[in-house]
């Protein structure tokens, strides 16, 4: 991440830790050039992982 | 990025192979500067045409905006007419190596030209872009496309105006239209990663809505419903925040609008003097053409009657003549000739009973009488004759009077006309060409004007209260949704989900907001130091401080505290965008230099003595690389000096001419560079 | 000396255009103008026949009572004021048209064909002021 993003996770290490997680991944796929659409579906995966970790019970 | 190296072939006027070195240590105390010296018309702006044409394909720079597609050719004339003997086309390309966070970047871009004797033609090559990693590995892309995204992410083009610039427009970037400042905005966003930021917030956005839809379309009871309600709200929420956009836009177009209309009234003030002053000339006029024309008129009737002066002799003549003979009695005839005659044939005796008798003196001097005495007929007319003439004759000077009345007047008249004309047109030539409305039209524009504005504020205070109330109760229907989760045990992962993407949402734009606020204000604080450092004397007087406003557009805050923008000289801005530039390179870098080149055709041009020796003393601990175009009046042997004082300078090249059209790059020492440099007399 | 009002005056026809232009923009009528060509004829000691190339032009009756004096006096002072001269109109006038064909010539070469054509059409155009430049031509001759 991008210096200027350093700054970005610092003021995010006052918010719980999957949010912070969630919120870098958004940064950092938007940093890396990829098309909106993408980054939406991209950052689904991300919360279902996020999610699994916590050890939520499925459906 | 940092230059390394420029390799031209046939461009512009640069015929063949010419290449140019850049000084490029970076780090305290490393030889940043690279000065390139050369007289007008020699080149310069196509070094810089040529950097902008390698890195983004673009043929135009901003100072082309009035020359026509057609007359703007990038291949060396005298290479094509070379070519052209042997009937063969230009290969021309140029290619810039750079680095971009210690790895190496070379970007080639082509250009074929060929001449016929009617037209020129020029099209665009292949361009390449090799990337030579840390680890040594390199890459090689070919597609435009993507060789363009990878140079915007390094220097997007937006941006590129604020380190690529022509000194003579750098002001320009502070007088921007709103246009303008947006697509710069967008690149500055870019340039320091806040247009990530809102990139993510987007896509936050949607991931939220898409989560939340499939909760509100599984969810059931209770739940279901608040979820349904956020979800109304976030639309609505949505929906007033992108009319809040307009509002905004809608909200600067008029105060612009209401500038101008203004700036017209004031304009019209000044010159209503001038319109009353027209109207009554005007009016002078039209009475002067009228009485041109009746002149004209009293000149057509009096013709006939000013012909006869030309026979005035005739007339007089013939008169006197009637006249004699009037007063001798011939006419009319004191005797009658009948009388006579009955005298003379009959009675042989007068009526005093003399006898006249043939061959005596009375029958002779009867005679004689009879001789004279003309017919009835004829004596009548000739009295009418005279009667006439007499009339005529006695009006002759009072028509030579008013003839040459009626001619003088008529000559005063046209003057008079000649000279109104001629007052009007100056007048009109102060009013201006502009069109101009009447000051109640102007005034009903404006009112128009602040009408709307007093409207859409209106709009905007609703619109933010209304957001203040769904936040509010987006707010508590979320805790409302947490409390329901907890209660049913929604542990569900599609819940959780949502939920997530709900507080990573929020989160992030709060980040944004705390963010952009504290950024803004540092390039501001950034800002102010560098201003006030290359600012003179007299400036640091009068201008107070920069500030930068949300679309990272620039105002200058007098020593009252007022905005004063449109009022500072163009050296001043120049020094403003300068101070402004090396203050967002310096943000973005995190206090670091920014890795950006700042490129800068005849800075200084607009800039006094002083603000030229801040600039060199300065700028080169701003930036982690300062190219300097300049001709022999901006650098002479003081500015050399002063530069060479500093220690940053490393490479100096001079431009010269070698026919019509050709320029040739040499490298100079620059140890002896002051020995070709000008003097200039000590500048207060 | 009649004033005879039955008498069809002549001018040249190729003067027929001239004198209808010049009628509206210059001379309250015909009579008027061809009075001052008369006038330039006679001062000038010129008179031209019209020959074959007359056309009539306009009744005498609308020429005026002092115009008519004028007439005379030229024919008077011509003929040794031999009074008999004036007592036939027709030829007073026939004298009249000579010297005004003359004159018209005079008047087209000193002043008219600046605004006319080779033809003697009038640039109506440019001839907005003409009364004034036959009045001011009228003055300037008598200087």
């Amino acid at each position: 991440m991008s210096d200027i993003g350093d700054l970005i996770r610092q003021k995010l290490e006052n918010y719980p830790p999957d949010v912070a997680e969630l919120a870098i991944a958004a940064i950092q796929s938007s940093e890396s050039g990829m098309p909106e659409s993408s980054i939406a579906d991209y950052l689904e995966n991300v919360v279902r992982q996020i999610v699994r970790k916590r050890g939520v019970v499925d459906e | 990025m940092i230059l390394t190296k420029l390799t031209m072939n046939d461009f512009r006027q640069f015929k063949g192979v010419q290449q140019v070195d850049f000084a490029s240590q970076m780090g305290q105390g490393g030889k940043n500067v690279t000065v390139i010296f050369g007289q007008n018309g020699r080149g310069k702006t196509g070094l810089f045409r040529a950097i902008v044409f390698a890195l983004y394909g673009e043929r135009r720079l901003s100072q082309d905006e009035e020359v026509e597609q057609q007359e703007l050719y990038l291949v060396n004339s005298g290479a094509i007419e070379d070519k052209k003997k042997e009937g063969k086309s230009v290969h021309a390309y140029v290619e810039l190596d750079f680095r971009h966070k210690e790895e190496q970047f070379t970007i080639k871009r082509s250009l074929l030209a060929i001449s016929d004797k009617h037209e020129r033609l020029e099209q665009l090559g292949p361009v390449t872009l090799s990337h030579t990693k840390s680890d040594g590995n390199t890459m090689t892309f070919n597609d435009p496309e993507e060789i363009q995204r990878i140079v915007n992410n390094i220097l997007d083009k937006n941006v590129k105006e604020y380190f690529l610039f022509d000194g003579e427009k750098i002001q320009r970037l502070t007088m921007a239209s709103i246009e303008q400042r947006k697509e710069v905005a967008k690149g500055i966003k870019n340039l320091l990663n806040v247009d990530a930021l809102e990139k993510a917030i987007k896509a936050l956005q949607k991931l939220r809505k898409s989560l939340n839809t499939e909760v509100g379309r599984r969810a059931t009871g209770e739940y279901k419903r608040v979820v349904y309600q956020q979800n109304q709200l976030d639309e609505k929420r949505n929906a007033l925040k992108a009319r809040l956009s307009e509002i905004e836009e809608e909200h600067s177009h008029l105060s612009v609008e209401k500038k101008k209309t203004d700036k017209l009234l004031e304009e019209y003030q000044d010159i209503l003097h001038l319109v009353k002053e027209r109207n009554d000339l005007e009016t002078q006029l039209k009475l002067q053409k009228e009485h041109a024309a009746h002149l004209l008129s009293e000149m057509k009737a009096r013709t006939a009657k000013s012909s006869q002066l030309l026979i005035s002799s005739t007339i007089d003549y013939v008169f006197n003549v009637i006249d004699q003979k009037k007063q001798r009695g011939e006419i009319p005839s004191e005797v009658r000739k009948d009388l006579i005659e009955r005298i003379l044939d009959i009675d042989h005796k007068c009526i005093c009973e003399r006898p006249v008798l043939p061959g005596t003196p009375e029958q002779s001097a009867l005679l004689r009488w009879k001789n004279k005495v003309a017919d009835i007929e004829l004596e009548d007319s000739a009295l009418e004759i005279w009667r006439s003439l007499s009339g005529l004759r006695s009006s002759r000077d009072d028509i030579s009077g008013l003839v040459e009345t009626l001619l003088q007047g008529y000559a005063v008249c046209r003057n008079d006309i000649e000279k109104l004309l001629k007052k009007i047109e100056d007048v009109n030539d102060q009013i201006g060409a502009s069109e101009r409305k009447d000051t109640a039209d102007l005034e009903k524009i404006r009112k128009n004007i602040e009408e709307k504005q007093i409207k859409i504020e209106a709009e905007r205070i609703t619109i933010k209260k209304e957001l203040e109330t769904i936040e509010a109760d987006y707010a508590s229907l979320s805790t409302q949704r947490k409390n329901l989760e907890k209660e049913e045990n929604l542990k569900n992962e599609l819940a959780r989900r949502a939920s997530l993407a709900e507080e990573t949402y929020e989160a992030v734009e709060q980040v944004y907001k705390e963010f952009t606020d504290e950024i803004k204000d540092r390039i501001a604080q950034e800002a102010n130091k560098y201003f006030a450092q290359l600012l003179d004397k007299e400036g640091r007087e009068t201008l107070k401080r920069i500030l930068v406003n949300s679309d990272y557009s620039l105002q200058m805050i007098d020593w009252l505290g007022k905005p004063t923008l449109a009022n500072i000289g163009a050296g001043q801005r120049q020094v403003m965008s300068i101070s402004f530039i090396a203050a967002l390179a310096k943000v973005a870098s995190m206090d670091s230099i920014l890795e950006m080149p700042l490129f800068m055709d005849t800075p200084f041009g607009r800039l006094s003595y002083e603000h030229r020796k801040n600039l060199l003393r300065y700028l080169p601990s701003y930036c982690a690389q300062w190219i300097l175009l300049a001709t022999d009046t901006e650098f002479r042997k003081q500015e050399a000096s002063l530069l060479r004082d500093g220690g940053r300078w490393g490479k100096f090249y001079v431009l010269l001419s070698k026919g019509p059209g050709v320029t040739v790059i040499q490298e100079r020492d620059i140890e002896h560079a002051q020995a070709m440099l000008s003097d200039a007399m000590e500048e207060n | 000396m009649n004033m005879s009002g039955d008498i069809r005056v002549k001018t040249d026809k190729k003067y027929k255009g001239l004198y209808n232009d010049l009628k509206n923009l210059a001379f309250g009528d015909m009579h008027e103008l061809f009075f001052l060509c008369s006038c330039l004829g006679y001062r000038a000691h010129k008179s031209k026949p019209l020959g074959s190339n007359g056309e009539e032009r306009f009744w005498s009756r609308t020429i005026t009572p002092e115009e008519y004096a004028c007439f005379y006096a030229m024919v008077l002072e011509k003929n040794d004021m031999n009074l008999s001269t004036t007592k036939d109109d027709k030829s007073v006038i026939a004298e009249m048209e000579k010297y005004a064909n003359a004159g018209m010539e005079i008047l087209l070469e000193e002043l008219l064909n600046e605004y006319c054509s080779a033809d003697y059409k009038l640039d109506s155009i440019h001839s907005k002021e003409l009364p004034r430049a036959i009045l001011h031509y009228i003055y300037e001759k008598l200087q």
